[in-house]
C-alpha cells in the first residue's frame, strides 16, 4: 500500500513539474508580437523585416551625418564653424518648409463642376478642412515631400481649419476655386498615378470637385512665412528612437 | 527523498521537450493550478521535515486545492470579476507560510547556517 502511494506522489510530481514547464514554456510578453506574425505568411515577415531594416538604415544615415557636422564643428577653426552652423540651419529651414523649395513634382489642380440646381443656381463647390487635409495626407503617403497650396506652404505645424465656414489654412484663407495644389516628390510619375487611382479624387468628384494633375519638371514652393510659433512645444524626454 | 526530485526534473524535461503552450484564454487557470502546485510543493517539504507528511494529505491537499482554485477562476470568469486573485492571494500567502515554517525547522534543527 505505502509503495503505491509514493507512485501516485511521484505522478503527482511529475504532474507539478509538467505544469511548471508549460507555463514557463508559454510566451506570456511577447504573446503580441507573436500573434502579429501568427496571421502572416513568409512574405509578409520578410517584407516587415525589410522595411525595418530600411528604418534601421535611414537612422545609421542620420547617425552618420549628425556626426560628420559634429566632427566639423570640432575640426576648423571659428569662422568655418560658423559657416557649418550657417549651412545646418539652412538645411534645418530647408526641411521645415522656412525657404523656397524646388525640384520636380506635380500640380494639381482642382477645379468645380458647375451645374444648376433647381432654382436654377449656380451651386458653387468649395473644398473643405477635411477633404483638404486628407488629400494632403494622402500627398504625403503617396511620397510628397513638400506641398504648398497656392501660396501657403505646408508644414509640420500648419493647421488645417474651418472658420466661419470657410476653409483656413496657416491662419489665412484658402482661396476659391479653381486652385493649385504644388507637391515635390522623388517620383512625381508615381505620385500622380497613386494620386490618380487614389480615393480622395473620386470624394471629390463626389463633391462636385474636378481633379487634374500634371507632372512638372519643376515646381517652385513658397517658403513659410509667419514666425514659427513654437512655444508649446517642449524638448522631448523621450529615449526611444523613432518616436516623434 | 530523492525521489521526488527526480520525477520532477522529468516533468520539467517532458514539459519542455513536448513544447505544449496553452492558449491564451486559459492562462490565468494554468497560472493557478502553477501556483497551487508549488503551495503543494512547500507544504509537502515542510511536513516531511516536520516528520507529519502523509500521502493522503499530500495528494489531496493538491487535487482540491486545484479544483477549487480553477473553480474560482471559472466563477470569476462567469461573474466578470477577477476572483483568480482570490486564489493567487491565498495560494500566495500559504507558500510564504510555509517558506517561514520551512526556515525555521531547518534553522532550529541545524542543518543549514552552521
Amino acid at each position: 500500500m505505502k509503495n503505491k502511494w509514493s507512485w501516485v506522489n511521484g505522478i503527482i510530481f511529475l504532474a507539478i513539474g509538467f505544469l511548471v514547464a508549460i507555463q514557463m514554456d508559454s510566451p506570456r510578453d511577447h504573446a503580441n508580437e507573436i500573434e502579429e506574425y501568427n496571421g502572416k505568411d513568409e512574405w509578409e515577415v520578410r517584407e516587415g523585416l525589410i522595411a525595418e531594416q530600411e528604418i534601421q538604415q535611414g537612422l545609421l544615415d542620420s547617425i552618420k551625418e549628425t556626426d560628420q557636422t559634429l566632427s566639423d564643428y570640432e575640426e576648423q577653426g571659428k569662422r568655418q564653424q560658423i559657416r557649418t552652423l550657417k549651412s545646418s540651419i539652412e538645411k534645418l529651414e530647408e526641411e521645415l518648409g522656412l525657404s523656397e523649395a524646388s525640384g520636380a513634382g506635380v500640380t494639381m489642380t482642382i477645379s468645380p463642376i458647375f451645374f444648376e440646381n433647381e432654382d436654377g443656381a449656380d451651386v458653387y463647390p468649395s473644398l473643405s478642412p477635411l477633404m483638404l487635409s486628407h488629400l494632403i495626407n494622402e500627398m504625403n503617403t503617396f511620397g510628397a515631400k513638400d506641398i504648398a497650396v497656392e501660396n501657403e506652404r505646408y508644414t509640420l505645424i500648419t493647421p488645417i481649419r474651418n472658420v466661419n465656414g470657410e476653409t483656413y489654412m496657416n491662419n489665412r484663407p484658402v482661396p476659391s476655386l479653381p486652385l493649385k495644389i504644388k507637391a515635390i516628390a522623388e517620383d512625381p510619375e508615381a505620385l500622380k498615378s497613386y494620386l490618380d487611382g487614389s480615393q480622395i479624387i473620386q470624394v471629390l468628384a463626389i463633391e462636385d470637385m474636378d481633379v487634374e494633375i500634371q507632372v512638372n519638371e519643376e515646381v517652385t514652393l513658397p517658403p513659410y512665412k509667419d514666425p514659427l510659433n513654437l512655444k508649446d512645444l517642449t524638448e522631448s524626454t523621450a529615449e526611444k528612437a523613432g518616436e516623434s | 527523498m530523492w525521489l521526488p526530485i527526480i520525477f520532477l526534473m522529468i516533468g520539467l524535461l517532458l514539459g519542455f521537450m513536448t513544447d505544449v503552450a496553452v492558449p491564451d484564454a486559459y492562462s490565468h487557470y494554468l497560472a493557478v493550478v502553477v501556483l497551487a502546485g508549488f503551495d503543494t510543493l512547500l507544504g509537502g517539504a515542510r511536513a516531511h521535515l516536520e516528520k507529519q507528511f502523509s500521502d493522503k494529505a499530500f495528494i489531496g491537499g493538491f487535487l482540491l486545492n486545484v479544483v477549487f482554485a480553477s473553480s474560482l477562476v471559472f466563477l470569476g470568469r462567469q461573474l466578470g470579476v477577477e476572483l483568480y486573485l482570490a486564489a493567487v492571494f491565498a495560494l500566495g500567502v500559504r507558500m510564504f507560510n510555509n517558506l517561514g515554517r520551512l526556515r525555521r525547522i531547518l534553522i532550529d534543527e541545524k542543518k543549514i547556517f552552521q
